[in-house]
């Protein structure tokens, strides 16, 4: 018996395997993790906002691209769009960044990420009831001017929980670049967990970074739905309930027939 | 888009239909609608639902695009392609049935943000015109209120004054009491009579008997698409010609 809680110690949370890998983790794992998130996240908003305004255009060609961009990235392994982007580009001739994997895996996970992404937006500016395009447009607003002030102040309250989410995924999805080899610098927090479990024979400092990563995405979604209470304070109410409510108010409500 | 071309919708203009033709996946919704809706007047549709009244109506704005037939106001044919669509439409008022007003926003910004936006008044001088606005359709103390705040009558008087913050010299009104409880609908009633007494043209969809009798200037009887009947509001509620207008009339319990 003692035996075993020995050996499930010394697999899972190992003290002086922990406090050799914990300065590591720290100081080298966790601030490229943070970094490199950061900017996947800035690039997957970035490709996700303009694939999303590719989804909700008028043409059809133009959609149609866009729903294979979305089927595609969303449809293969990140293991597999990772390696065909972190090591493909490269050894196509197209290197950007020269050497450096780690500016391929943030392209990577980006572009992957806008994939997702664009969904989450497309979802929530199409969940706006028509009535409010067209009272927009009758005012004599343009398109832009329209989802400026009324389209997207709406849905932003809508895909906060979503956007959340997949953020934390992009978090996560971090873990994948240790795929494109990293010079010890540069690895995140997962390279050094598995790097060092396999030197000690033991699993602890994977549990280590599994603590760091919920370190960062459980307050990432605290501080989302924290904004998400005060966006409602200022809104008033949410968006759906005031459709609803309407609904309910208006008997025909929203989105009335256009015959 | 000939964004420089002026359009000169400046005077309350005549809404001049001629054959305007709008099918709807094959299925014909307006066939030939020709009529004269007169400058500073209320021109109301009467008719059943499904008739075609609020589809007549998105035509003008473009809302909707006619398949063929023309839509001139004054001397600007708005079914033209290529014509400035925002230019028309922000001088055209447009009240929904359903209101449509923007919920994230406060009844006094839902009514200043076009003069905002579109026309580039500054945020105090658009301010100052919602909160004139609301005071003229009675609901100045709800300048700060939230639409899901407001009752359905309240809802749409806002509404109005939202379209009457662009100085539209037409106003369409697409059933703009038919989403309301019975007694909301007087408030909003008395909102539109009024308005009929300045110079504005008004064409109004309504099942509305007694208003259109009282307002209107013409009522334009639509039954499945085509105009059956029209004429002043006498004529039409006290000597009905055709057996559809009689029978219609018969069904809203007006004869």
């Amino acid at each position: 018996m003692g035996n075993v809680l020995q050996r499930l110690g010394h697999t899972f949370l190992n003290p002086q395997i922990l406090a050799k890998t914990l300065p590591t983790l720290l100081k080298v794992g966790l601030p490229n993790t943070l970094i490199l998130s950061a900017g996947a996240m800035a690039l997957g908003l970035i490709v996700g906002l303009c694939i999303a305004l590719v989804l909700l255009s008028r043409r059809m060609w133009l959609r149609g691209l866009g729903r294979v961009y979305v089927s595609v990235f969303r449809g293969v392994p990140h293991i597999v769009s990772i390696y065909l982007i972190g090591q493909g580009l490269p050894l196509a001739g197209i290197s950007l960044f020269g050497g450096n994997s780690y500016l391929y895996a943030m392209l990577a996970i980006g572009i992957v990420e806008g994939a997702y992404i664009s969904e989450i937006l497309r979802s929530g500016v199409r969940g706006i009831p028509t009535g409010q395009f067209e009272a927009s447009k009758a005012l004599g607003m343009s398109n832009a001017q329209a989802m400026r002030h009324v389209i997207i102040p709406q849905s932003a309250r809508a895909i906060l929980p979503a956007l959340t989410g997949q953020l934390n995924l992009v978090i996560k999805n971090t873990a994948l670049v240790f795929l494109l080899g990293l010079q010890a610098g540069q690895r995140e927090l997962f390279a050094i967990a598995q790097d060092n479990s396999s030197n000690y024979a033991s699993l602890t400092p994977l549990v280590a970074a599994g603590f760091l990563y919920l370190l960062i995405t459980v307050p990432l979604s605290y501080l989302v739905s924290s904004l998400d209470r005060r966006m409602g304070r200022s809104a008033g109410r949410v968006r759906g309930t005031s459709a609803m409510t309407s609904a309910l108010a208006g008997g025909n409500g929203v989105g009335a027939g256009t015959i | 888009m000939t964004e420089e071309m002026e359009v000169g919708i400046d005077s309350a203009p005549t809404v001049r239909f001629e054959e305007v033709c709008k099918s709807f996946n094959s299925k014909a919704v307006l066939s030939g609608i020709t009529f004269d809706a007169p400058a500073m007047s209320t021109t109301c549709i009467i008719g059943p639902s499904g008739s075609g009244k609020t589809t007549l109506l998105r035509c003008v704005n473009r809302l909707d695009t006619p398949d063929s037939g023309h839509i001139y106001l004054g001397d600007v044919d708005v079914s033209a392609p290529g014509i400035p669509l925002e230019q028309v439409r922000a001088k055209i008022g447009m009240v929904f049935q359903s209101f449509n007003l923007f919920p994230h926003l406060s009844a006094a910004d839902n009514v200043s943000l076009a003069p905002r936006v579109v026309r580039g008044l500054s945020a105090e001088e658009a301010t100052e015109k919602a909160l004139a606005l609301l005071k003229r359709v009675g609901l100045l103390e709800f300048a700060a209120a939230k639409p899901t705040q407001l009752s359905g009558g309240q809802q749409q008087r806002v509404a109005i004054a939202r379209a009457l913050a662009m100085d539209p010299r037409l106003i369409l009104f697409d059933e703009p009491t038919s989403a309301l409880d019975p007694e909301l609908v007087q408030e909003v009633l008395e909102v539109m009579g009024e308005l009929s007494r300045e110079k504005i043209t008004m064409i109004v969809a309504t099942h509305e008997m007694r208003f259109a009798r009282q307002i209107a200037g013409l009522v334009v009887f639509m039954d499945n698409g085509v105009v059956v009947e029209q004429g002043p509001p006498a004529e039409i509620f006290e000597h009905p010609k055709s057996p559809r207008l009689i029978n219609f009339l018969g069904q809203v319990g007006v004869l």
